[in-house]
């Protein structure tokens, strides 16, 4: 049977206490922040002509003005930095930053207020993209901020090489003007001192898959060296890297300490996790100090894009004060670390996170984080020892529906140790239950002790057993675990998957007949695989954007042609001799991916970093093939649902529909649903779409006693 | 060195003086609040004042008319059609009060409550007199108040340590069936229950009959107001406005330490937070809620809250249900929440004329309460409210001399003040008759003890074995009764410290008994805890001190206690 189906995205969601989409988190920016003094707190909250950011006296939550107020309902507006005037920044969606006076509150539209920066275009230079970011407050002045804007220019002729310009910027709050501390030509981005001194170099090259961290020049003394070169033999910490040791071994520059001559950085090389150490620029050495997890990466190279970042600073005692782990973080300060050790006691079971606290540090704000809540900001008094509750992450979510929540581990037959989370079902509708394997995105995510997991809530909400596991390929356990997964795409993390389902029948009765297996991306492809490999032991899969041909980008002709036209663009003296008038005309696939290629075909545009690392962690296209779920679509006999949205490639949706084709010539059960928009946070009704019409597939295979999945 | 002798006897001394002390401390319970809240007024002549009603014309007005029902007596001088509404709406406010607060955690009185109902037309004309006396009184003070200024309260509720009466103006026209409990009438059951509640819920519960709304027989809880107008008005409009709540420990707390600390802010907070709580656990939003609410409260009045007894269940800690709490507070705030009770049997009101003597008893024992509260509030009125008293009941001890209620008052009345000579054959009389009024044992004991111990009857100034079981057993007929006194246990403590006879260990297990029912008053563990000493059973003793400590509130009580366990450790 095949189905298709779209979706169009509806304009505006109410999310009703029970709905199942009240389990999905809603919001992921820090709303709220901490005054200088922790007398205030400023969050932005929803109000009948949109959002606004509130400012509240702690002392007296009742003491509440408005700061600022947005006019378009969907303009969700963001703290950034409140200074001890009471000045206080923030900013919009399209990170147009403005200022408001938090001494003379006064509702203003976002309009009416001082605009300080945006990323609005400079129409007197040809288009390009400035991206502004909030970098930090000065510290030689606590009233004036800075930012980071990158701009880079777009390519319209074909000699002309993406440029990117990085300037530090200091602006004044108190007159709005801004001045220029550093700017730079750079491809890449630019790790600065907390004096505003550009210091390192992350190179991120527009043609080359090999970047280098390059330590800058200081003075007219110094000039700008790879760092690798700089420390010399004596300390190999492997800062060049390139789409080859991505996942392998190599070094991260983090941040710059009080001293700036100090640098963080992460560093998987001569072990098997990430562990965080410092090393002296000066001197070549690496300090004493050294953070390490035999078991834990404590560092995730794919979340450099985060905006918060790993070396936490605290400007009143001009000092670092520790470091953010993906698992928490990891205090220097003994006053800190005693903070944190009292809130983990007074909120146990939690993730505490402490992200701002006043001068005197009497008072903190924190985000709190557990398996059964995305997460509330509270802020603490030390001095009483009383929560003050503020945001909630998801404000509709019903703590009495919430379905219980724990993390597991297990060895499994193979001698690998196995992490995972199991969610039970709060009302068993069914006995045994159903049980169902969430498998997530590509090999390289973070898979399910992560936390709270809105998906997984949803289908337990059904009346499944959810299970969630880090298979082998799976980021965060070290480079043993992420890489045993070459050893086959499909069945390494499937064992693993199969030996869950083993611990999960010690632990808990379930149905073995009813068990399904939903993947997102490379995720799906493992859903359709076990349907394929173990039609007895899973019922049916529903994969999520899922790339049925991993292959297609290890032998991309697209490009191979476009390394081709680079290479002779670089050699060809004029544009009548440019390869980009003698196009390859290849066949209509290989075309169509060549036009998919960014920028193209009007201009070169940058290389695809991406698709080059995945190359190289995929390997041999055959591997690959054998691994995939189309190399068996004829033998499948199990039912499966393929959801695509618009953040999937064209040609993987091509692939599901050849898939979708031979299912229903061998008159199998398959379905396709296409969603009009992009699945991610806030887009609440897409996601409805998506879970309803899982629902229905699922109570078709799985509840439905009639069907031919339920007969053994 | 001491002997646990000695510190029983210094113990003693030190309960009889302390019970009124904490017993004045738990009835000035934080938030306590008499009768409804009034606006400050700054200029005190411009302040209404209303008196306590005097029924000094009897001559006057219709015939009194009298009901008895289970546990109520009614005297009415309005019309039997709204007398009759009247009680019957009182009869279902109570039906809809046990619809949300079971009766197991109500207080229970043997002794039947008493309504008096009088016509509003003669409110101010019946206690003419008093309002006059007032406003000779206070013609001369600096603040005098205009005679307009002077009223009469058309309803007033008055305890007495064993029962309670209320008297009522009704309006005789507009009188319905629409009752509604008041937050005072909620909190003098839950006072008197045993074994005691603990504070947290006395005020969160009192608290949440501000917001309740009695109809035909639903209890409804309006929408509550949180700590100021203003804040409540933008939690219900935003969720996500900030909120303090206060940690459930220090809700929960035997000695809440925001009472110790005394800052109305915060102890408002905490019977608002106490309140939601409260509101949260019975909404039944939750199968099974209300059900683990009243069992965790039960077990808090033996042992304090600790979060694995909360756990135990609610299923999760304090942390998750300070959470809760966080979000329901919103939902609160705006959405009235209503309880249906089940019909109640309709009372069977016959009402018939009063006879003197019912008419006497009724009248003089709240005339009698009428002087407590007088002496309190409007002293220079205490002594005619006193003679009001002392005619009626003497009068109908006239009409009958035999009944132990009436000479129960009148021996009450002169117990009250200070009288017990005068007090004592009226006592002697109804306890005689086997009255069901625990007080009236207990003043009997009490006086007789002070007679006894002060005549000294042996060489070493201790009563006689003979004495001693009279005492307890007049005691123990107090016992017997409801409500449970406190001053029955030390009085029970005081007579065995007073005689040489040894307490059997069935008679320590009693003083135990009272120890456990009263754990807001320290007294009593460490008294029953020295007994228990003294007599070999230190394991006993152990285990009552550390009760005492557990759930003592206030820190002027522990000292005992600890003085107790200190000679204990000291004990081989």
């Amino acid at each position: 049977m095949l189905l298709y189906g779209a979706f169009a995205p509806a304009a505006q969601t109410i999310i009703r206490e029970n709905d199942p989409i009240s389990y999905l988190p809603r919001i992921t920016d820090q709303l709220c922040k901490l005054s200088h003094d922790g007398r205030h707190v400023a969050l932005c909250v929803s109000s009948k002509d949109g959002f606004e950011i509130i400012r509240c006296d702690i002392e007296k939550p009742e003491d509440i003005q408005t700061l600022a107020q947005a006019r378009s309902f969907a303009q969700r507006l963001v703290p950034v930095y409140w200074a001890p005037s009471g000045r206080f920044v923030f900013r919009d969606e399209q990170h147009h930053y403005f200022i408001a006076s938090g001494a003379n509150a006064e509702s203003r539209g976002s309009a009416d207020l001082p605009l300080l920066l945006t990323e609005k275009p400079d129409h007197a230079k040809p288009p390009s993209k400035q991206v502004v970011r909030f970098f930090a407050r000065s510290m030689d002045d606590p009233e004036c901020v800075l930012f980071t804007r990158t701009s880079q220019t777009r390519i319209e002729q074909p000699d002309d090489t993406p440029q990117t310009q990085i300037f530090l910027l200091k602006a004044d709050l108190r007159t709005g003007q801004t001045t220029i501390l550093y700017s730079g030509v750079h491809e890449g981005r630019v790790l600065f001192d907390r004096q505003g001194r550009a210091r390192v170099l992350q190179e991120e090259p527009a043609y080359s898959a090999t970047r280098d961290d390059i330590l800058l020049q200081q003075d007219d003394k110094t000039r700008a060296i790879s760092l690798d070169r700089h420390l010399g033999k004596t300390l190999p910490v492997a800062f060049r890297w390139s789409d080859k040791n991505y996942f392998g071994p190599r070094s991260v520059p983090l941040g710059l300490g009080e001293d700036p001559e100090i640098l963080y950085y992460a560093s998987n090389v001569g072990r098997d996790t990430f562990g965080l150490y410092a090393l002296n620029l000066r001197t070549s050495a690496r300090t004493t100090f050294a953070l390490e997890n035999p078991t834990q990466d404590l560092f995730d190279p794919t979340e450099t894009d985060s905006a918060e970042p790993v070396v936490v600073y605290d400007p009143t005692k001009s000092k670092v004060v520790g470091l953010r782990l993906p698992s928490g973080t990891h205090w220097l300060d003994t006053e800190l670390a005693d903070v944190q050790t009292t809130l983990e006691k007074k909120l146990p079971e939690r993730q505490v996170r402490l992200l701002e606290w006043n001068e005197t540090r009497t008072r903190f704000l924190l985000l709190a984080t557990s398996m059964e809540d995305p997460g509330r900001y509270y802020v603490y008094d030390r001095a009483t020892r009383h929560l003050l509750h503020l945001l909630r992450v998801n404000p509709v979510l019903q703590m009495d529906a919430v379905n219980p929540t724990q993390t597991w581990s297990t060895i499994t037959p193979n001698g690998t140790t196995l992490h995972g989370s199991l969610t039970k079902p709060r009302h068993i509708a069914r006995i045994p239950p159903p049980a169902i394997v969430l498998v997530h995105d590509a090999p390289w995510k973070p898979g399910a002790s992560a936390g709270y997991s809105g998906e997984a809530q949803i289908l337990a909400r059904q009346g499944f057993l959810v299970v969630q596991l880090e298979y082998r390929g799976s980021r965060g356990h070290g480079l043993r675990h992420l890489n045993a997964i070459r050893r086959g795409f499909d069945r390494v993390p499937l064992e693993d998957v199969r030996a869950a389902l083993a611990w999960l029948a010690t632990q808990q009765r379930y149905d073995t007949r009813r068990v399904a297996v939903l993947g997102h991306g490379f995720g799906g492809n493992l859903a359709l695989r076990a349907v394929q490999l173990y039609p007895e032991e899973f019922c049916c899969a529903i994969a999520i954007n899922a790339p049925l041909n991993l292959d297609r980008d290890s032998e991309n002709p697209s490009a191979k042609g476009y390394n081709a036209i680079v290479q002779s663009m670089q050699q060809s003296t004029s544009i009548s001799e440019s390869p980009i008038m003698t196009m390859p005309k290849g066949d209509d696939e290989t075309y169509k991916s060549f036009l998919s290629l960014p920028s193209l075909p009007m201009s070169v545009g940058t290389y695809d970093f991406s698709a080059s690392v995945r190359r190289e962690f995929y390997g041999e296209p055959a591997a690959l093939r054998i691994s995939s779920p189309m190399t068996y679509a004829d033998k499948q006999t199990r039912p499966a649902l393929l959801i695509y949205d618009m953040s999937a490639k064209a040609a993987d949706i091509a692939q599901a529909k050849v898939l979708c084709d031979s299912l229903k010539r061998n008159q199998r059960a398959v379905e396709l649903a296409e969603i009009k928009g992009r699945m991610k946070l806030g887009q609440t009704m897409l996601f409805a779409q998506a879970y309803a019409h899982i629902g229905e597939f699922l109570s078709r295979h799985i509840f439905d006693t009639k069907s031919e999945n339920t007969s053994k | 060195m001491k002997t646990a002798s000695s510190i029983c006897r210094r113990l003693t001394h030190i309960a009889l003086s302390a019970a009124a002390a904490l017993t004045a401390l738990a009835g000035s319970l934080p938030g306590a609040e008499r009768g409804h809240a009034r606006p400050e007024i700054t200029d005190v002549s411009e302040r209404i004042i209303e008196l306590p009603p005097l029924l000094v014309e009897e001559r006057q007005g219709a015939p009194w008319r009298y009901a008895s029902l289970p546990g109520l007596e009614v005297l009415s001088r309005c019309k039997d059609d709204a007398t009759g509404r009247f009680v019957r709406g009182w009869w279902r406010a109570q039906t809809m009060l046990r619809r949300l607060l079971p009766a197991e955690f109500q207080g229970q009185f043997d002794v039947p409550a008493k309504l008096i109902l009088h016509s509003q037309n003669a409110k101010n004309a019946i206690s003419r007199e008093v309002i006059d006396e007032m406003v000779r009184k206070d013609r001369n003070t600096p603040n005098a108040r205009r005679p307009d200024m002077i009223g009469v309260m058309p309803n007033l509720r008055l305890n007495d340590r064993d029962s309670w009466l209320a008297f009522v103006f009704l309006d005789e026209k507009r009188a319905t069936e629409s009752i509604a409990c008041t937050p005072s009438h909620v909190r003098a059951l839950l006072e008197a229950r045993t074994p005691q509640l603990p504070l947290w819920f006395i005020a969160g519960f009192v608290q949440l009959f501000y917001d309740a709304e009695f109809f035909q027989m639903t209890l409804t809880l309006r929408g509550t107001q949180w700590t100021t107008e203003a804040h409540t008005r933008l939690i219900a409009r935003n969720p996500a406005y900030p909120h303090a709540l206060l940690p459930f420990e220090e809700m929960l707390a035997v000695a809440p330490r925001i009472a110790a600390n005394n800052q109305p802010a915060n102890l408002q907070l905490w019977r608002k937070q106490a309140a939601l709580f409260i509101r949260w656990a019975l909404e039944e939003k939750i199968p099974g809620r209300a059900d683990a609410f009243w069992k965790f409260l039960e077990r808090t009045c033996a042992e304090p809250a600790t979060e694995n007894l909360f756990r135990e269940h609610f299923g999760f800690g304090y942390a998750d249900a300070e959470d809760r709490l966080s979000d329901y507070l919103p939902a609160a705030l705006r959405r009235p929440i209503s309880f249906v009770a089940l019909a109640a049997d309709e009372p069977n009101i016959k009402l018939r004329l009063a006879s003197a003597g019912e008419i006497a008893r009724i009248k003089g024992d709240w005339e009698r309460l009428e002087v407590g509260y007088v002496q309190i509030h409007f002293p220079m009125l205490a002594s005619k409210y006193r003679e009001q008293a002392l005619r009626t009941l003497e009068h109908g001890r006239q009409l009958d001399s035999t009944d132990p209620q009436l000479l129960a008052a009148l021996g009450l009345l002169y117990c009250d003040d200070g009288n017990d000579a005068t007090a004592l054959p009226y006592l002697e009389a109804a306890a005689k008759a086997k009255i069901v009024r625990p007080r009236v044992y207990y003043e009997l004991a009490r006086n007789y003890l002070r007679a006894w111990t002060a005549q000294g009857v042996s060489n070493d100034g201790k009563i006689s074995v003979e004495q001693a079981a009279r005492l307890l057993e007049l005691l123990s007929m107090a016992r017997a009764q409801a409500p449970q006194l406190p001053e029955v246990y030390q009085t029970m403590c005081a007579v065995w410290d007073a005689t040489n006879a040894k307490p059997t260990y069935e008679d320590l297990a009693v003083l135990e008994a009272g120890a456990r029912m009263f754990p807001q008053n320290t007294s009593l563990p460490a008294l029953a805890a020295a007994f228990y000493l003294r007599h070999g059973h230190t394991k006993q003793a152990a285990a009552l001190i550390d009760f005492g400590l557990a759930l003592a509130p206030y820190a002027e009580g522990r000292e005992s206690l600890v003085k107790v366990r200190n000679f204990l450790t000291k004990t081989p």
